[in-house]
């Protein structure tokens, strides 16, 4: 019987086919509208999670001594501090992978043959290097005794010393594949002591995949112990502090619980996770905003649906007194109204993920061509380079399509259900009698 | 199916209507279509229904097919007390018991004849086949054999009017009513048209009630009912000529050719 009534209402569609392709088309308007900007801010999300770096920033978290000021302007007392104690009460937060603290070595200096450069050299407990978030391009990724594992651009910026001249000439030095050492000086004596250490490359890390482009990794225990000789002091367990400590969570929806978590304990807690989430939250609310600019296009669309349905039920009064007359119920009236309004936003929708296909392949193509300069100043409002973007600037997840074909429906039968119900309740004589 | 009708008034009756009003408000106007009208129809009765525009005739129709209802009074048809129907129920109760056939034929214009015919039986949740098979046997039986596929606008007044005959046999109705069938046709179509009602009433035992304003109609009545703002004036029954009750009346196919086709 559906069958039937739907049959009857895809006759009467065919009645007035300009008024349908033009209700159809307010539909595809706003459907289209709805699609492109959530599209829109999904590919900008996309981009924006690209652009900054891998996925294993997501679950990363920087923690530090917190010595912002309390909000009512006073400073914090007995700031805890990245100490042993730190290290054990962060391992006990729920959701944290791995607690990785770090030290700096106390000087950087080194030499590879004729030429000097300066890095940030870290020590790192080699156990915990798989919860780092780095790869290696060549070696492997140990640390074993007087092994480094050495940052892509680490070699980047030496220079000869002894060469003449003003002007400073960096050289590339190939640090995985030179020898080189470590140049250290103890001052505590009026004449500081110098001391060569060599170092032995075990892997280069994989580029942008990490902040460690331009350091070097050793294990803790060395640079403990070249700290202690540069300093003269033995470190001692109660006193000693590490220079940074890296929270991996397990994953990153919990990234922000477990930062919250390490801000209770009194610490600071930053990164590119806790960045990327708050982007998430800011992209969400904006997709919602864009999608309600869309949704207005389409709240415009349905008063056209509401209004030919009105026409249509106007034009055929007595049709309907007809059909009631030869024993159709209000429910039959009902639903081949029904059906008929549903088709014309689902017909509009159709047409509306179609065009946004089009026009979604389009955009993209421009902006893929787009000269990376006029991309910078034509989207300088975005986070991103789009000419950069592999994704592209438009990405329509197949749940978008059906979620706007859904919608288009919904709004058709919405806005035909008034006029169908008072199509439904006419009485038949009224219907029959109307000229 | 109804045995074959008699017109001699002993039949039970199909229809009772009893002290009718019906009162429209036309602004702060208020018009009293119907004014009490006690009426009963024995089962198998061709009654007309004449008066002149605003008498109530029509009105009075419409009361007893279930398409409105009265403002006063009872009204019990085949066995069923409208008054206490929903619109569900005067949806079923029109479904099964009347055919209605109007002046303006009503056709659905988007659909062919066959399909006009066998719309009750969409509403009425017949299956397809059955649908199509029962609208051709009608057609054919009204002469229309050759013209299922054609759309209302593709047929003559007369053509579209059996097809409206058609569709109001279609669910064996026990009842027809009949609002000025022959008001858009010309006279020789229009007799053409009665000999049929006549024919059902005969010869398939139909009730049919015809509401009319030409007395060339009321001739082929078995009792003329006479309105007049609102009430009844005159209730004849009348004893039919030869040959036009009689078994002269022949099946409408026979007649095809004698049908004008403008």
């Amino acid at each position: 019987m559906f069958y039937e009534l739907a049959m009857l209402a895809i006759n009467n569609l065919g009645r007035a086919r300009a008024r349908l392709l033009m209700t159809s088309g307010g539909v595809l308007v706003g459907t289209t509208a709805v699609i492109i900007l959530i599209a829109l801010t999904i590919g900008l999300q996309q981009s924006a999670e690209a652009g900054i770096g891998s996925s294993a920033a997501l679950t990363e978290i920087q923690v530090y001594p917190n010595f912002a000021p309390n909000p009512d302007g006073t400073f914090p007392e007995n700031v805890p501090e990245l100490d042993v104690e730190a290290v054990r009460l962060l391992w006990q937060i729920p959701g944290v992978a791995a607690v990785i603290p770090m030290v700096n070595l106390q000087g950087g200096e080194l030499v590879a043959g004729d030429y000097t450069g300066y890095t940030q050299i870290l020590g790192i407990d080699p156990t915990l290097l798989p919860y780092l978030g780095v790869q290696v391009t060549q070696g492997q990724l140990t640390l074993e005794r007087g092994q480094a594992l050495i940052g892509a651009h680490a070699g980047d910026y030496f220079n000869d010393p002894e060469s003449s001249g003003d002007t400073y000439q960096p050289v590339q030095v190939d640090l995985f594949n030179t020898p080189f050492e470590v140049k250290l000086y103890q001052y505590t004596s009026a004449t500081p002591t110098e001391r060569r250490v060599d170092i032995i490359p075990a892997g280069l890390l994989q580029e942008g995949t990490s902040s460690y482009d331009y350091a070097m990794l050793m294990p803790l225990e060395d640079v403990i112990r070249l700290n202690e000789w540069i300093t003269g002091q033995p470190v001692d367990a109660k006193n000693f502090r590490y220079d940074q400590i890296l929270v991996r969570a397990t994953d990153r929806e919990v990234t922000l619980d477990v930062s919250a978590a390490i801000r209770d304990l009194g610490f600071g807690a930053g990164g590119m996770g806790d960045f990327l989430n708050q982007l998430n939250s800011f992209f969400g609310t904006m997709r919602l905003m864009l999608g309600g600019v869309g949704g207005v296009a389409l709240l415009v669309a349905a008063f056209g649906v509401a209004n030919t349905m009105t026409m249509a039920i106007l034009e055929r009064t007595r049709e309907i007194g007809l059909m009631k007359a030869i024993g159709a119920s209000d429910r039959d009236i009902l639903t081949v109204f029904l059906i008929e309004a549903g088709l014309v936003g689902l017909a509009g929708g159709l047409a509306g993920v179609g065009l946004s296909m089009l026009l979604r392949d389009a955009i993209n193509q421009a902006v893929m061509n787009m000269p990376a300069e006029s991309a910078a100043s034509g989207f300088l409002f975005l986070p991103i380079a789009p000419g950069q973007v592999s994704g592209g600037l438009i990405i329509i997840p197949p749940e978008l399509s059906v979620f706007a074909l859904v919608l288009a429906t919904v709004v058709g039968l919405g806005a035909g259900l008034y006029p169908s119900l008072r199509a439904a309740r006419l009485p038949p004589v009224v219907a029959l009698k109307m000229e | 199916m109804i045995e074959p009708g008699s017109s001699n008034g002993s039949a039970p009756p199909i229809i009772i209507g009893r002290d009718l009003h019906k009162i429209f408000t036309l602004g702060d106007q208020q018009v009293h279509a119907l004014n009490g009208v006690d009426i009963t129809v024995p089962q198998g009765q061709f009654i007309a229904i004449m008066g002149p525009s605003g008498s109530g005739k029509s009105t009075l129709l419409y009361l007893l097919g279930g398409l409105d209802r009265p403002t006063l009074g009872d009204i019990l048809v085949a066995g069923r007390y409208l008054n206490t129907l929903g619109s569900e129920g005067l949806a079923d109760f029109r479904r099964a018991t009347v055919g209605f056939i109007f002046q303006a034929f009503h056709l659905v214009p988007t659909l062919t004849a066959l399909e006009n015919v066998a719309l009750p039986g969409v509403f009425a949740g017949m299956a397809r086949d059955l649908r199509e098979e029962r609208a051709i046997r009608l057609l054919a039986a009204l002469g229309m054999a050759d013209r299922l596929d054609h759309r209302p606008w593709q047929l003559s007044g007369g053509q579209q009017q059996r097809v409206a005959i058609a569709r109001a046999l279609f669910n064996d109705p026990p009842v027809i009513m009949a609002d000025e069938p022959t008001g858009a046709l010309d006279s020789k179509t229009g007799q053409t048209v009665m000999k049929l009602l006549r024919w059902l009433c005969t010869r398939q035992g139909k009730t049919v009630l015809v509401v009319t304003h030409d007395s060339n109609v009321a001739g082929y009545a078995d009792r003329v009912v006479k309105l007049m703002d609102g009430v009844i004036t005159q209730d004849h029954r009348r004893r039919l000529k030869r040959g036009r009750s009689g078994n002269g009346i022949h099946l409408p196919p026979a007649e095809k050719e004698v049908m004008p086709d403008a």
